[in-house]
C-alpha cells in the first residue's frame, strides 16, 4: 500500500477506493495510514457517496460495497457467511461501472478473492494490476498469485511500480483517444491496420479473427498498447512482428470472455437439445454418465453442463449417475471453481430461471446450489502430460486448444479420442476443430463444433507414465517432434552422410515410449509395418523374434539411462532364415530441451543361417523341430499376452489417474468439511452460550411467574386478563368466585361464562376501554351477601403500548363505604350534637336575661356560664365524650375562684358526659353564687366539697363554711333553678339545699350511671 | 286560661324546655310537663289532657317514637322539635311536622297553632338548618 501510493504523483486524474480483508470485529485505521503516504485526501467511504478524482476511499470495516454511476453504496452483510468476497463483489460492480476506466489492483492477501473480479474488469475492457512477489513484498501472495495464475493479469510488478504504470495508464487515455472511435478519419488506414493484425495472428495462432467486432478489436488492441505504453500502432504492430509472446497476449485478451455461463447460448442449446438426451440413451441408475471437462478454469463450462444434465436427470424416471470431471492446470482457478460462489454481474448468460433454481443468493454473491455442485469432482490435471481419463461419454473443451500450437493440437486431439467411448461427443469452442483428425472424429454439428468419435481407433496411444509427479502450470512449447534435416551440408557433412548411410549399421532413433522419431536407411530387415493403423511404435514394428528383447532392452536404457547391448539376437527372415544380430541401445546425447532420445542400433552379427542351422548343428532330428515349434508358439502366446497386459496397464493408468482425482477431490471435500466442522463447533459454542443464557433467562421467568402466581393466590383482589375477543387468559382465585371460573375456563370467552355478578353493562364498558383506552371504574350495587365491589377496567398494553386486551379488577369496598356510612351517621351526630347545644345556649341566654337587672349582669352571668359550658365540653373532648372524672372537673370549675379555698374530699369517680356535663355547670352556679353572696365572699370563707360514689348512687355534698350569715331566699334565683333542672330534671337526681347559719349547704344526688349515651 | 289549648313538651335538656314552656306559656298556652323521658310523657299522655305536643325525638337513651305512635293513635297532634335534619325524622313519621332547633320561638307558636287549626294545610317551610 505505502509503495503503491508513494508511486501515484500528486494528481493522476483517479479515485482510488481501498477494499481490505478486515475483520468486521475490528475498528480500521487504515484511513490515517493511508493518509501518511499519499497528498491526496482520504475519506472513508459512507453511503451515497459519490467518487471524485484524485481522492483517495477506504471500505469500513463490516460492509460490502458496491459502486453505480460513480456513486457508492454500503451494505451491511446478512451475518451469516464468513466466506465473503468483498473484492469480487466490488471489482465486477466496477467493471460494470466504469468499462475500460476501470482498474483492479490485487495486492497482498489470503484466499482467491479478486480473481472473479478481476475477469469481470478484463471483460469490460479495464485494466487489472497484481503485486509480483520481490524481495520485500506481498506479505500473503496468495491473492495476487491467483489472479496472476489464472491469466488474467495485465501488469504484475512489485507494489513500488504499479503506481507509476497506473500513472501512465491514466494519461495514456488522452494520447490514444482517437483510435477505437468510430467516426475516425482515419478508418481506411486503420482498417489497413486491422488487416495487418489479423494476418499476424492468423499466421501465429491459425485463428482468423476477421469476424470479429471491429470496435472490440480495437478496444482491445488499444489496451494492449497502454499496457505497453505505445504512442502509436504501427510501433505496436512492429513489436507484434517481433515477439510471439505479445501475439499470445493480444490473442489471451480477444479470447478473454470465453468462459461465461453458457457462453454461446446457440452451442450449448444443440448441446442441451441434441446431444445430452444421447448420453443419457439407453442408461440406467446403475450406468454412469462421465463428462470431462479439461481447461474448466473458474468452472461456469463445467457448471453450465451440470445445469443442462441435471435438468435432463429430472426427466428420467431412473437417472444415471453422472460425473463430471473437471481439470485445469490453474490451481488457484480450481479453487475459485470450487467455491461455486460468483457476483452477480458474472451470471448474465443465465436465463432468471436457471439463476433462481440454481443459485442461493447471500446477499453478496450467488452460490452455486449443492445438486450440481456435487456431480462435479475438480482436480489439477494437464491434458499434455498427465494420462487423460477414460471412458468418458462427453469430452467439453471449449476454447482451450486454441492455446495451443498445432503441434500438441495434433497431440491432444488423440487424447480426447482415447479418453471418449467408442460414439462419445466431443464438444469445442467456436474457433477450434479436430483439425486433420477426421479419421478420429466424425462431424456431428460443423457450426458448434461438436463431434463424435469414431469407433475404430489407434489402440496405441502412448502414455506418458508420469503419475503423481509434480505437474507444472507452464504449457510447453512445440513438442519435440520430427527434426527436419536442415538444408546446405557442409562437405564433412555429407560424407558423414554417405558413410552413416553406406557403413552404418540400420538404426532408428525413439523417444522413451518407444515412439520412433527417425529411421535411418535399410531398416527394413528389422521392422516391418504392422497390421491396423499406421504406427511409429518401435515395438510394435519390429520382426518377429526381435519384440521381446527389444522391449526388455528399451525399457532398460530408459530406467538406467545406459547403454545396453544385446549379443547374438535372431531376426527371422523369409520364415526359413535367421539372421544373427547385436542390438545397441544407447541414450542421445543429452539436447537442453525436450525428452530423451535413444538410439537402436541394429547390427548384423553372423551370416544368415537357415532356421534349422542356428545352433550350428545340422541335425534335423524331428524332436528338435517340434521343440522349436513348441518354442515358437509359446513366444507367440508370450506376445499377446504382454499385448493384452499393456492394454490392461493403460486401463490401469488411465484409472489410477481418475483415482487420483477423485481422491484430490475427496481431500479437498475433506478440508471442506474440516472448516465447516470447525464453523460448526464455533456455532454449537455460540449455541451453548446462547443456550445458557436461555436457561438462566428461563430461570428468571420461573422466579417472576411463581412471583406472580403467589400474587396472584396471595391477593384478595379479583382480577381477570382478558385478550380482544374477552377471552380469559389468567385470573386470580379471588375472580373465581365472581365468575365461577375454574382453572380449565382459561381460553374461554368471558361471555360464555355465567357470573354471579349483576354487572350487564360489563360488555359496554370493555368496548369503551378499548375504544378510549382509559382506566374506566364502576361501583357495583351491594351484592347478596351485604359486600360492595368497586370495578376497575384497565387496558392491557403490549410492549409497543398497543391494547391487547383488559384487566378487570373487582375490590371489595365494604369497609371503605361501612366507614363512608359511619362517618355520615357521625356528621349527622355532630350536626345534632351542635344545635342542641346552641338550642342549650340561646335557652340559657333567654333565662340569664330574664334572671338579670342589668347588661353587665347579664352579659357577666352569660359570659360565665358558657365558660363553664365550654371547659365541661373541653374536659369531655380530651377524655373522648367516654367518661369525665369528677375531681378533674371541679378543679376546673372552681380554678378562677381561687382553688386553695376549697377542700376537696373524695375517690376518683367517673362519670358519664352529659353527668359530667351537667355537674359542671351545678358547679358552677354553687361556685358562681357563693362567692356573689356565699363564703368565698368573705375572705376567710372555704368551701368544703365532698363526693362519692357507691353502686347506683353518685353523692356531692356542698359545705360553706365561715362565710356570711345565710338565709333562705324568698324566691328561687335561677342559679338554684337551674341546679334543680340539670341535676333533677337532666339527670333525674335529686338538690336538697339548707341554708345553715355559716353557710349554704348543698347535697346532690344521682344515678351514677356512667354508661349512658350521649 | 283554663280552655286554652294544652301543650305537652318532651325535651330532656332542661333549659330547652323550661324556655319552650316559658314561651308556651307566654302566648297563652297551658303547657304539660315538660318531661324529659318517655315513661312521664306516657303517664301524662294518659293522665292529662293534651290537645297537641311537641316532641324531641333523642330523648337521654331512648327517642320519643312510643309516644308519637300512642300519640297518633289518640288523634293527638305533635310535632318534632329535633336538631337532626328532616331525614332523621323516624319513616312512620315522614308526614309529620317538626321544627329544627334551635327553635325560633315563632316558628314553634306557628307549628303549634297549625296543629290546633286542622282544615288550614298550611306548609310552614323548614327554617334554615345552619
Amino acid at each position: 500500500m505505502e509503495g503503491l501510493f508513494k508511486g501515484v504523483t500528486g494528481q493522476p486524474g483517479m479515485a482510488f477506493v481501498i477494499i481490505t480483508h478486515l475483520s468486521p470485529k475490528r475498528e480500521s485505521l487504515l484511513h490515517e495510514v493511508v493518509r501518511r503516504y499519499t497528498a491526496m485526501p482520504v475519506a472513508v467511504i459512507e453511503d451515497g457517496m459519490t467518487v471524485q478524482p484524485n481522492h483517495v476511499y477506504v471500505m469500513p470495516q463490516n460492509v460490502v460495497l458496491t459502486i453505480d454511476r460513480g456513486v457508492l453504496h454500503l451494505r451491511r452483510p446478512n451475518g451469516f457467511s464468513q466466506e465473503r468476497k468483498p473484492i469480487d463483489i466490488f471489482f465486477s460492480a466496477l467493471a460494470e461501472d466504469q468499462g475500460e476506466y476501470a482498474v483492479g489492483v490485487i495486492l497482498s492477501g489470503g484466499d482467491s478473492d479478486g480473481t472473479l473480479g478481476a475477469k469481470a474488469i478484463k471483460e469490460r475492457g479495464g485494466l487489472t494490476v497484481a503485486q509480483m512477489s520481490d524481495g520485500y513484498g506481498p506479505r500473503n501472495p496468495d491473492m495476487p498469485q491467483s489472479a496472476i495464475s489464472s491469466g488474467l493479469v495485465d501488469i504484475a510488478v512489485p507494489a513500488e511500480e504499479i503506481g507509476a504504470k497506473l500513472d501512465a495508464f491514466a494519461r495514456s487515455f488522452d494520447t490514444l483517444n482517437g483510435l477505437a472511435d468510430d467516426d475516425s478519419d482515419e478508418t481506411a488506414e486503420l482498417n489497413k491496420v486491422r488487416d495487418e493484425i489479423y494476418g499476424i495472428l492468423r499466421s501465429r495462432s491459425g485463428h482468423d479473427f476477421s469476424g470479429y467486432k471491429t470496435r472490440t478489436f480495437l478496444r482491445r488492441i488499444k489496451r494492449r498498447m497502454q499496457i505497453a505504453q505505445l504512442q502509436s500502432i504501427s510501433v505496436y504492430i512492429k513489436w507484434l512482428k517481433e515477439d510471439p509472446r505479445e501475439v499470445m497476449n493480444l490473442l489471451r485478451d480477444l479470447l478473454i470472455n470465453v468462459t461465461n455461463f453458457f457462453r454461446d447460448p446457440e452451442a450449448f442449446a444443440v448441446l442441451e437439445n441434441l446431444i445430452v438426451p444421447q448420453l443419457f440413451e439407453g442408461k440406467d441408475a446403475s450406468d454412469a454418465v462421465r463428462v470431462w471437462v479439461p481447461g474448466c478454469a473458474t468452472g461456469e463450462e463445467v457448471f453450465s453442463i451440470g445445469m443442462l444434465l441435471r435438468e435432463h436427470m429430472e426427466k428420467l424416471p431412473a437417472a444415471p449417475r453422472v460425473q463430471i470431471f473437471a481439470t485445469d492446470i490453474d490451481e488457484p482457478a480450481l479453487a475459485v471453481a470450487r467455491a461455486a460462489r460468483y457476483p452477480e454481474a458474472l451470471l448474465k448468460g443465465l436465463s432468471p430461471e436457471r439463476r433462481e433454481r440454481f443459485f442461493n443468493n447471500d446477499g453478496e454473491s450467488y452460490v452455486l446450489s449443492n445438486e450440481i455442485r456435487e456431480l462435479c469432482i475438480f482436480s489439477p490435471h494437464s491434458v499434455i502430460r498427465d494420462p487423460p481419463f477414460s471412458r468418458m461419454d462427453l469430452v467439453s473443451c471449449r476454447n482451450l486448444l486454441i492455446y495451443f500450437g498445432t503441434g500438441i493440437q495434433n497431440r491432444v486431439i488423440p487424447v480426447f479420442h482415447y479418453a471418449l467411448k467408442p460414439g462419445g461427443y466431443l464438444f469445442l469452442g467456436t474457433s477450434e476443430s479436430v483439425g486433420q483428425h477426421d479419421d478420429l472424429f466424425a462431424t456431428v454439428d460443423k457450426k458448434h463444433r461438436i463431434f463424435q468419435a469414431r469407433e475404430h481407433a489407434s489402440p496405441h496411444v502412448r502414455l506418458p507414465v508420469l503419475i503423481g509427479d509434480g505437474r507444472s502450470g507452464a504449457f510447453p512449447h512445440e513438442s519435440t517432434g520430427a527434426r527436419k534435416g536442415a538444408p546446405g551440408y557442409p562437405l564433412r557433412q555429407a560424407v558423414e552422410a554417405q558413410v552413416l548411410e553406406r557403413f552404418a549399421p540400420p538404426h532408428v532413433l525413439v523417444n522413451g515410449d518407444g515412439d520412433v522419431v527417425y529411421y535411418s536407411a535399410r531398416t527394413g530387415r528389422y521392422l516391418e509395418a504392422p497390421q491396423g493403423i499406421p504406427s511409429r511404435q518401435l515395438l510394435t514394428m519390429a520382426r518377429r523374434g526381435l519384440r521381446l528383447d527389444l522391449r526388455a532392452a528399451l525399457r532398460e536404457a530408459t530406467t538406467t539411462r545406459r547403454t545396453v547391448v544385446r549379443e547374438n539376437l535372431t531376426v527371422e527372415e523369409d520364415g526359413e532364415r535367421v539372421q544373427p544380430i547385436k542390438l545397441t541401445i544407447e541414450p542421445l546425447a543429452e539436447r537442453d530441451n525436450g525428452e530423451p532420445l535413444y538410439l537402436v542400433l541394429f547390427e548384423p552379427s553372423g551370416p544368415v543361417q537357415a532356421r534349422s542351422g542356428m545352433d550350428g548343428e545340422s541335425r534335423e532330428s524331428d524332436s528338435t523341430a517340434d521343440l522349436e515349434r513348441e518354442l515358437r508358439d509359446t513366444r507367440e502366446r508370450l506376445q499377446s499376452t504382454i499385448e493384452e497386459y499393456e492394454t490392461a496397464l493403460e486401463e490401469v493408468k488411465s484409472s489410477n489417474e481418475e483415482l487420483v482425482s477423485v481422491n484430490e477431490e475427496a481431500q479437498s471435500t475433506n478440508e471442506e468439511l474440516e472448516a465447516s466442522k470447525e464453523e460448526m463447533q464455533s456455532l454449537n459454542e455460540e449455541l451453548n452460550t446462547i443456550n445458557a443464557e436461555l436457561t438462566s433467562k428461563i430461570e428468571e421467568l420461573d422466579h417472576a411467574n411463581s412471583d406472580l402466581r403467589n400474587l396472584f393466590e396471595s391477593t384478595e383482589i379479583a382480577t381477570i386478563f382478558l385478550d380482544r375477543n374477552l377471552v380469559v387468559r389468567t385470573f386470580t382465585p379471588a375472580a373465581s368466585s365472581f365468575f365461577s371460573l375454574r382453572p380449565s375456563d382459561v381460553g374461554r370467552p368471558l361471555t360464555d361464562l355465567s357470573s354471579q355478578l349483576d354487572y350487564p353493562q360489563l360488555k359496554p364498558h370493555i368496548d369503551k376501554v378499548f375504544e378510549t383506552g382509559e382506566t374506566l371504574n364502576h361501583h357495583l350495587a351491594r351484592d347478596t351477601k351485604g359486600r360492595f365491589h368497586m370495578v376497575h377496567i384497565n387496558p392491557y398494553r403490549d410492549k409497543s403500548n398497543r391494547i391487547q386486551g383488559v384487566v378487570v379488577t373487582l375490590v371489595d369496598v365494604t369497609v371503605l363505604a361501612q366507614a363512608e356510612e359511619h362517618q355520615q351517621v357521625l356528621i349527622s351526630e355532630l350536626n345534632h350534637r351542635v344545635k342542641n347545644m346552641l338550642a342549650v345556649i340561646v335557652s340559657i341566654a333567654n333565662r340569664t336575661r330574664e334572671s338579670s337587672e342589668t347588661k353587665e349582669e347579664f352579659a357577666q352571668a352569660l359570659i360565665g356560664r358558657l365558660h363553664a359550658m365550654s371547659r365541661a365540653y373541653g374536659l369531655l373532648s380530651r377524655e373522648r365524650w367516654k367518661e369525665a372524672s369528677v375531681k378533674k372537673l371541679l378543679h376546673q370549675e372552681i380554678e378562677p375562684f381561687g382553688i386553695d379555698r376549697f377542700e376537696l374530699e373524695g375517690e376518683e369517680v367517673k362519670l358519664g358526659p352529659q353527668q359530667g356535663l351537667s355537674l359542671s355547670m351545678a358547679i358552677h352556679e354553687l361556685a358562681t353564687n357563693a362567692a356573689k353572696y356565699g363564703a368565698l365572699s368573705k375572705p376567710r370563707g372555704k368551701v368544703v366539697v365532698k363526693w362519692s360514689s357507691d353502686d347506683d348512687v353518685f353523692t356531692l355534698a356542698w359545705r360553706e363554711k365561715d362565710g356570711p350569715a345565710v338565709k333562705e331566699p324568698a324566691s328561687t334565683g335561677f342559679g338554684l333553678t337551674l341546679l334543680q333542672g340539670e341535676i333533677g330534671y337532666r339527670l333525674g337526681g335529686k338538690v336538697e339545699t339548707a341554708f345553715l347559719k355559716d353557710g349554704l349547704s348543698v347535697e346532690i344526688l344521682f344515678p351514677a350511671n356512667h354508661k349512658e349515651g350521649s | 286560661m283554663n280552655d286554652s289549648p294544652r301543650v305537652l313538651i318532651v325535651e330532656d335538656e332542661w333549659l330547652i324546655a323550661e324556655d319552650t314552656a316559658a314561651g308556651l306559656r307566654a302566648a297563652g298556652y297551658q303547657v304539660v310537663g315538660p318531661v324529659p323521658s318517655v315513661i312521664a310523657a306516657l303517664e301524662l299522655v294518659d293522665t292529662d289532657k293534651i290537645d297537641v305536643a311537641l316532641l324531641d325525638i333523642q330523648l337521654n337513651n331512648e327517642t320519643s317514637l312510643p309516644i308519637a305512635e300512642t300519640l297518633r293513635a289518640r288523634g293527638i297532634p305533635f310535632a318534632f322539635m329535633t336538631g337532626f335534619g328532616e331525614r332523621d325524622v323516624p319513616a312512620p313519621f315522614h308526614d309529620c311536622k317538626y321544627v329544627p332547633k334551635p327553635a325560633i320561638e315563632a316558628a314553634i307558636l306557628a307549628t303549634v297553632a297549625d296543629l290546633l287549626a286542622p282544615p288550614r294545610k298550611a306548609f310552614i317551610p323548614p327554617l334554615s338548618q345552619g
